[in-house]
């Protein structure tokens, strides 16, 4: 070989990647050859100072470009998201949930089918008169954990979804650190931007109300219980800009954003178009209406 | 619920600030937990990778502003494309592939662009494309380099042509095997052990030509 041929394997002899052999055969060639003596000398002290180079970051605002970036991304895929996208992504979560808690599940299965069963039976046990001299209760379930436990368990709620109702009767109930929401807007849900929200069911008996306002940080949430179904427009008022301070593009989100501000009840209004109201109560908003109290958090 | 759900909006600042749970798991688990919508997980593999992508992307293209962008576009695209990862590769390497691939684009980019505009008559109309020279030296907040060594070696890697540029970047700089560099680059082990030779000859004879003298 040549020393053209030794000039190829220097790399991987200063890389520990020849044979012993081959490793032999050009330390007895360096010790006669000085021109490529000088070569690896030289090439040994290049890679030691290319290793050398100083790490080097990015600026400060990379960072907060960064995160504004993704969630933009996350946003745009929250509103192109499909409904088969959605409902495979609720039975993956279902599948997780096999996984990870089998027993549980299978006796929650099994729970459920035994008080539908029950449930059924006792129906048909009923005397017919008894069944014919009341009008038949609304279909009730039970909330699949409460939320709020300081707050008293919710009324019970029809399981099937409020959108027929024109607009459902909303108020916010503030959490105990956060100041108080009292001049939220009230206002039509046709004049509200609808875009600002999207529904998602995340999984099988939660409803996950995902709220975003593009000018602002915040990708907010709200967690309902099955069946229920949110006005966007109203969440998009109640939760924008008002507890974002304005919503300043330039600003991170700070901590207090992310903490859970309050709840919000719901009840099947009987008005038209809705209306946003801050309540303590929860049933200062009408006596007859179901309710449902859901969390809220940032 | 509210745990979970609170932390989808990303704060890439707060990254160092994760769990030890989440600070010990393997990328490829942390990165399943992203495939499961899991944002706090991605905001810590964001946070893993992004100095060593930035300083192996800069070493590439040597622009901060440029470098910035591309490990924005690599992260984006990463999150993008979870669903599309396989648990049998690296995370690492596939985080690598796509960065390296975003820098030689931009480095065939900037060729080209430059070829237009050497090649572009001085008599034409100036408004049409290639005849305004890029500007692919390092702008104002590119002299990181501490020293004159540091100035010269990185002078040197820019003068490398890109095949080689890359292999010196990942082997010498990110320290990576023959192996993974040749996943990344989708090459075999044999070529890349070759480019890593010529290029480590050529930027040795550069750096022996400008008479840099390295300790």
């Amino acid at each position: 070989m040549n020393c053209s041929g030794y000039e190829r394997q220097m790399s991987d002899y200063l890389d520990g990647q020849l044979s012993k052999a081959a490793e032999d055969k050009l330390r007895f060639h360096l010790n006669g050859c000085p021109r490529c003596r000088l070569k690896i000398e030289d090439m040994e002290s290049s890679i030691r100072a290319v290793k050398s180079l100083a790490s080097v970051s990015p600026r400060p605002k990379f960072d907060h470009q960064l995160g504004n970036l993704l969630n933009r991304e996350i946003a745009r895929e929250m509103y192109s998201a499909s409904w088969w996208r959605r409902v495979s992504a609720a039975f993956a979560d279902l599948g997780e949930l096999s996984r990870q808690r089998p027993v549980q599940l299978v006796f929650a299965t099994s729970l459920i089918l035994t008080i539908t069963g029950i449930g059924g039976f006792v129906e048909l046990a009923a005397p017919p008169e008894r069944t014919g001299s009341s009008p038949a209760p609304p279909m009730t379930f039970a909330l699949p954990a409460p939320f709020e436990p300081e707050l008293a368990p919710p009324d019970p709620v029809s399981p099937f979804p409020l959108e027929r109702v024109p607009g459902p009767h909303m108020a916010v109930r503030q959490a105990p650190n956060q100041e108080q929401t009292t001049n939220l807007p009230s206002t039509s849900a046709t004049s509200l931007p609808l875009n600002a929200t999207r529904i998602t069911g995340d999984r099988p008996g939660i409803m996950t109300v995902r709220t975003m306002e593009p000018t602002t940080h915040g990708i907010r949430f709200v967690s309902a219980g099955t069946g229920m179904r949110l006005d966007p427009a109203l969440l998009s008022a109640s939760f924008g800009r008002d507890l974002l301070n304005g919503g300043n593009l330039d600003q991170p989100a700070t901590e207090e954003m992310l903490h859970p501000v309050g709840t919000v009840e719901l009840r099947d209004s009987q008005r038209a178009g809705g209306s946003l109201n801050s309540s303590d109560t929860p049933g200062s908003s009408g006596p007859t209406a179901p309710l449902r109290r859901v969390r809220i958090s940032f | 619920m509210a745990d979970n759900t609170s932390m989808n909006a990303v704060q890439v600042s707060d990254m160092a600030s994760g769990s030890i749970d989440e600070l010990t798991l393997s990328d490829e688990v942390l990165f399943f937990r992203v495939q499961r919508e899991d944002t706090r997980a991605f905001e810590v593999i964001v946070g893993r990778y992004r100095t060593r992508l930035y300083n192996c992307i800069y070493r590439m293209v040597h622009n901060t502003e440029c470098a910035e962008d591309l490990v924005q576009e690599t992260f984006l695209r990463v999150y993008r494309n979870r669903h599309n990862y396989k648990a049998i590769s690296n995370l690492s390497t596939w985080i690598y592939t796509i960065a390296l691939n975003l820098a030689r684009s931009e480095l065939r980019k900037r060729k080209r662009r430059q070829f237009f505009s050497l090649n572009a008559s001085p008599h034409e109309n100036s408004t049409r494309e290639g005849i305004d020279l890029p500007d692919t030296n390092a702008g104002p907040g590119d002299h990181l380099e501490q020293n004159e060594l540091g100035r010269a070696i990185q002078q040197a890697i820019d003068q490398l042509p890109e095949k080689y540029k890359s292999v010196i970047v990942l082997r010498d700089i990110e320290e990576m095997s023959y192996e993974q560099i040749g996943e990344i680059l989708r090459c075999p082990t044999g070529t890349v052990k070759s480019r890593v030779n010529r290029g480590r000859l050529r930027l040795q004879e550069m750096l022996r030509q400008w008479q840099v003298e390295i300790l």
